[in-house]
């Protein structure tokens, strides 16, 4: 590919999780007058609930119908946190040891790299350290400097593009505007990464804890042997709660998911952009190829699920880095977030299907029902799918007066839009598809 | 420090040459002990901060200075007995034989000339053991170590002893 026609692959995207955050903080007093209000209201109250008083200690059920308040929560928590980034700049600089970086040649040339591509940002060091490489860390409401590590100064005699590529990816989130959420030392992250084990304790635990007691009441009242007792329980258990569990833990996942799901999205869009956006100015995907292959996933799919999840994989990365000027793959980064809206709607759907299996409704009141969810979906979603499409409409001559990336300068390229044109068509499309569905 | 400067960068030119500018930082902080010895040594766990893990990457420096700060003795015994300057060629030869007769764990005949040499070689590579290193690499290594120390003795002798001061503290 030759140099003109790189140049016109060059884009800029919108940072979503600022989008996203607006959107969250507009919404917040809804969710807290129908969702937080009725469930510590069910969860304090100091009178039994119906069954409460048959069963011992299902009071701890009172949890378990409102799975979404833990990700709720948590969501809320990683809001406060994004005030204070002076605290996370030095939670990060006594964690990694960071200080002014010594007057060595290569941090001279590391230095005149930054320079060019982002001039003004400060560096912070620990060049002991060669199980890291680089990262954004903030020093304070406005400022943000690059940590680097003895791994980059490797990295940069080794592979002197791979290290570009990296720096460029960091640098790409202080442009994007999305640093303030990403990166080392985020409580935001950190707190949503744990969505999981703390949804799946928020819900089993309980259940495990009424069982348990419902054993011990049974063996103390009936004076059966202990390993009778026990397989009698165990067997009700599988037989009788397991579906039920089954169920419950199932639709509080989906639950929980719907509920960090943009966030979530917001945070994978940052750094699928940051990686476009060392690959747009390195003019090659082949440096970034490289270091996403020779690091590769350091987790192990199971961590990943269970504390990792705000970053996406290192094979999603390479998948779009490997197809980053082609055209349908910038479509694809344009409509990821906003068809996050959609999938969290379906989840919603399948929670909701599930609660009715629980309950053993009909399969035509099931249908209903579902139709009747959607449609409520599709209303609230409406004024936001709006503001998204009128969004990716102006932001190609938007992006030069908001956005710092160097793709959105609009004296550096021509701009190409049709990229923006096709995903504003498919998101009007789909809002066709979903209006004749469900409305 | 210029001792340690001179002879670290000259180690890391023959381990490690990607290391050569980290290499007197390093061999400081190794001096120094404490908070800073523990960070040369560090490996990378899953969430790599930034988003890029070093996977199996690690700087080899460090690991060679503590594997000469564990065999200083060794390595000084070396430095006192092997014979140096015109007799170096054949002892980069020899040493060659004496890495293949490690490798290949042959017995070594009583009264052999080169026995602290094969001590040196033998100390350090088991304390290279718990690099994160292939065998080969370790065996590489060893072997450019004691090339690099053969090189100049004398000041090889103090480099070592110097480090070799450092795992005592």
């Amino acid at each position: 590919m030759n140099e003109a026609s790189r140049r016109r692959t060059i884009r800029s995207f919108p940072s979503w999780l600022a989008f996203w955050l607006v959107v969250y903080l507009i919404s917040l007093p809804e969710v807290i007058r129908d969702l937080w209000l009725p469930a510590m209201g069910e969860v304090l109250s100091p009178s039994f609930l119906p069954g409460e008083d048959l069963i011992p200690s299902s009071w701890s059920f009172r949890f378990s119908n409102v799975a979404e308040l833990a990700p709720s929560l948590l969501l809320l928590l990683g809001v406060i946190s994004l005030g204070f980034p002076g605290l996370r700049g030095r939670r990060n600089r006594e964690a990694y040891g960071l200080s002014d970086p010594p007057d060595l040649p290569v941090m001279a040339e590391i230095r005149a790299f930054l320079a060019v591509h982002t001039p003004g940002l400060e560096m912070r060091t620990n060049l002991l350290r060669t199980d890291s490489l680089a990262f954004i860390t903030p020093l304070g409401w406005r400022r943000q400097a690059m940590a680097v590590f003895g791994g980059l100064v490797t990295l940069w005699r080794r592979d002197r593009e791979a290290a570009q590529a990296v720096l460029l990816h960091e640098i790409a989130h202080t442009q994007q505007g999305d640093a303030f959420a990403t990166g080392v030392g985020s409580a935001f992250k950190a707190l949503l990464n744990v969505w999981l084990p703390l949804t799946l304790g928020w819900v089993v635990l309980p259940m495990m804890l009424v069982w348990g007691l419902d054993a011990v009441r049974f063996l103390n009242q009936t004076g059966v042997p202990l390993q009778e007792g026990l397989s009698h329980k165990l067997i009700q258990w599988v037989a009788s709660y397991l579906p039920g569990l089954s169920l419950a833990v199932g639709g509080a996942l989906l639950a929980s998911l719907g509920t960090i799901l943009l966030p979530l999205a917001g945070l994978w869009c940052a750094e699928f952009y940051a990686d476009h956006a060392a690959v747009a100015v390195l003019g090659a995907s082949a440096p970034l190829l490289r270091i996403l292959r020779e690091v590769g996933d350091s987790t192990s799919r199971g961590r990943w699920l269970i504390s990792a999840m705000t970053h996406p994989l290192a094979g999603m990365r390479r998948w779009l880095a490997n197809r980053a000027f082609e055209p349908y793959a910038e479509v694809l980064l344009l409509l990821l977030f906003p068809l996050t809206y959609l999938v969290k709607g379906a989840l919603l759907l399948l929670r909701a299907w599930s609660a009715y299996l629980m309950v053993g409704s009909a399969g035509d009141v099931i249908r209903a029902a579902l139709r009747g969810h959607g449609a409520d979906y599709v209303r609230t979603l409406t004024p936001v799918w709006i503001v998204i499409i009128g969004l990716l409409l102006v932001w190609p001559w938007l992006a030069p007066g908001i956005s710092r990336a160097p793709s959105a300068r609009s004296d550096d390229h021509e701009i190409v839009y049709v990229p923006y044109a096709l995903a504003v068509l498919g998101l009007i499309g789909l809002a066709v598809v979903m209006r004749f569905l469900f409305l | 420090m210029d001792l340690l400067d001179t002879w670290s960068v000259r180690i890391a030119e023959n381990v490690a040459p990607d290391e050569v500018d980290l290499a007197p930082v390093m061999a400081r902080a190794y001096g120094a002990g404490g908070a800073a010895r523990r960070d040369l040594f560090r490996r990378a766990t899953g969430n790599a901060p930034g988003g890029f893990g070093t996977g199996q990457m690690t700087a080899v420096v460090p690991w060679v200075l503590q594997g000469m700060a564990v065999a200083a003795p060794a390595l000084s015994a070396m430095l006192a007995a092997t014979p140096y300057l015109k007799d170096f060629v054949s002892i980069v030869k020899d040493a060659l034989d004496i890495r293949k007769s490690i490798k290949d764990e042959k017995v070594v005949p009583p009264g052999d000339r080169y026995a602290p040499l094969r001590e040196a070689m033998v100390a350090v590579r088991s304390e290279l053991e718990a690099a994160p290193l292939s065998e080969e690499q370790r065996d590489l290594i060893v072997y450019r170590v004691m090339c690099v120390l053969l090189e100049a003795p004398a000041g090889a002798t103090e480099f070592v002893q110097t480090v070799g001061d450092a795992v005592d503290e």
